[in-house]
């Protein structure tokens, strides 16, 4: 299986850095703030890889540096150290055109809320299509057509396409991001799927649309949860974080039937069932 | 040639939020199985059945043996082998079921079967021959009974060709009728040379089906 997305010792830290928080074992449970010099590591020496089709869930609690994680891979945030490489090309420090492309055609996003990652004032056909306006679809009917298909393909009525944004609910909103994030098919998908504010019966849908695309495409997928059971229902391995390090990784099944980090026991054990 | 061979498997779980305190499930387990073979594990609750059969699977992550599965003149050792290959592995070689079906939201019953990498006919039909009635087909197993869950799970083990299941009480809630189906799909995957290593609450009354009893106590094997 080929590997599509591959990160190296990925660190992120607000701050100078100095000799102590440096040190390979600090801030191992303490949270992330060096005493020393006052920088906080949002995640550090993170590495994984990912497969075309594969999906790779993140789960730890608040703070533990999942976002940033993701936040990273999608360019959003940059980094003090490490690698990320898509396809076997380093992404890491792509800047300007190089950056403006590869976020509109390689990566896809869906963000935890639909603020980060819409504009609520546009129509949602609008919010799809400006990924492909971004790498020079010019068309008007090609570029229509193919919002159409991707909204109808999350189960959104093709007569929103033009409604605005800020007309749509929680769910619908988190729909309409995927069809941007998918319409330029990208090669990896990232997830926040922290659904906790929906309804049960939108999560469903939203888990079983992420399925269908899982099916249907060689995406490789990033999902960040709290939630558990989502992550044992969309992805295969998983990545425990703990203060911005990576404490467990491993098959999901076996993360979750026999964790092997006192801080997975603890994750596991507070997992409602 | 045994299809698969177990040595010296040892499991312990470490209670990080107990003191650390640990509990031995498997002390030194050592077993073959012939291709085409079906062996009976039976011991008391706690014995070390389902863990035996989860580090096969890899559920479990073993601490020490090895467990070297065999097939088309290859050969994968399921307790050191990285994530992946276990997961290929999973894809194409060994199935693990459980009287527990993993409800997703939405799917209907021949969906769930067909996503094994079956045409949706084929998995209709093979739901219909372990007894589930045809209304159900269509329907998300989240209202489903736990028999007809069951029955559900034990299609999607089926459905693709692997050559290990692993069993874990697979029949405990079905009604006579479905269990005898149920015992019958399997004896036939049996005979076209499946290795299955299960765990029955009550023995499989199906003739000719079981071909060895073992019997575990505190995590070892006995002859039974």
């Amino acid at each position: 299986m080929s590997v599509a997305l591959r990160v190296e010792d990925l660190t992120v830290r607000y701050g100078p850095g100095c000799q102590a928080c440096a040190e390979p074992t600090a801030s191992d449970s303490a949270g992330a703030l060096c005493a020393d010099c006052g920088s906080v590591h949002g995640c550090r020496e993170v590495g994984f890889e990912v497969g075309a089709g594969e999906a790779l869930g993140i789960v730890g609690e608040s703070g533990s540096g999942k976002s940033t994680v993701l936040a990273a891979l999608n360019l959003d945030q940059p980094v003090s150290g490490g690698r990320i490489l898509l396809d076997g090309d380093e992404i890491t420090a792509a800047a300007g055109s190089d950056r403006r492309r590869l976020r509109a055609e390689s990566l896809g996003i869906v963000y935890q809320t639909s603020q980060q990652g819409l504009d609520l004032a546009i129509s949602a056909g609008g919010n799809a299509a400006s990924r492909l306006l971004a790498v020079g679809w010019r068309s008007y009917e090609r570029v229509r057509a193919e919002a159409l298909t991707h909204h109808e393909s999350v189960e959104l009525a093709g007569e929103r396409l033009d409604t605005p944004v800020r007309a749509f609910s929680g769910g619908m909103r988190q729909r309409v991001q995927l069809a941007k994030a998918l319409i330029s098919r990208p090669r990896l998908l990232l997830l926040d799927e922290r659904t906790s504010g929906l309804d049960v019966s939108v999560q469903a849908r939203i888990l079983d649309l992420v399925r269908r695309i899982r099916r249907e495409t060689d995406v490789a997928l990033v999902i960040v949860s709290h939630d558990l059971a989502v992550i044992r229902m969309l992805a295969e391995r998983v990545l425990v974080m703990q203060a911005g390090r990576v404490v467990e990784a491993g098959l999901t099944d076996q993360v979750l039937g026999d964790p092997q980090h006192p801080y997975s026991q603890l994750l596991v054990s507070a997992q409602l069932t | 040639m045994n299809a698969l061979a177990i040595e010296g498997l040892r499991k312990r779980f470490v209670r990080h939020l107990q003191d650390a305190r640990e509990l031995s499930v498997l002390e030194g387990v050592d077993l073959e199985l012939q291709a085409g073979t079906c062996t009976v594990l039976r011991g008391a609750s706690g014995s070390g059945k389902s863990s035996l059969l989860r580090c096969v699977y890899r559920t479990y992550r073993p601490d020490a043996g090895s467990i070297v599965l065999r097939y088309d003149g290859q050969s994968i050792d399921l307790a050191t082998a990285d994530d992946r290959a276990v997961l290929s592995a999973r894809r194409r070689l060994v199935a693990l079921a459980t009287q527990f079906l993993q409800i997703t939201p939405r799917v209907g019953a021949v969906d769930l079967v067909a996503q094994e990498g079956l045409e949706r006919e084929p998995a209709a039909e093979l739901l219909r021959s372990l007894g589930l009635a045809d209304e159900l087909l269509e329907i998300a197993p989240a209202t489903f009974s736990g028999g007809e869950r069951q029955i559900v799970n034990l299609a999607i083990t089926l459905a693709r060709p692997r050559p290990l299941l692993l069993l874990d009480e697979v029949t405990a809630s079905l009604d006579p009728t479905r269990r005898a189906l149920a015992l019958r799909a399997l004896s036939a995957r049996r005979d076209a040379g499946g290795t299955l290593l299960a765990v029955f609450h009550d023995p499989p009354d199906h003739p000719g089906l079981v071909d060895r009893v073992l019997e575990m106590r505190a995590g070892r094997l006995v002859s039974a």
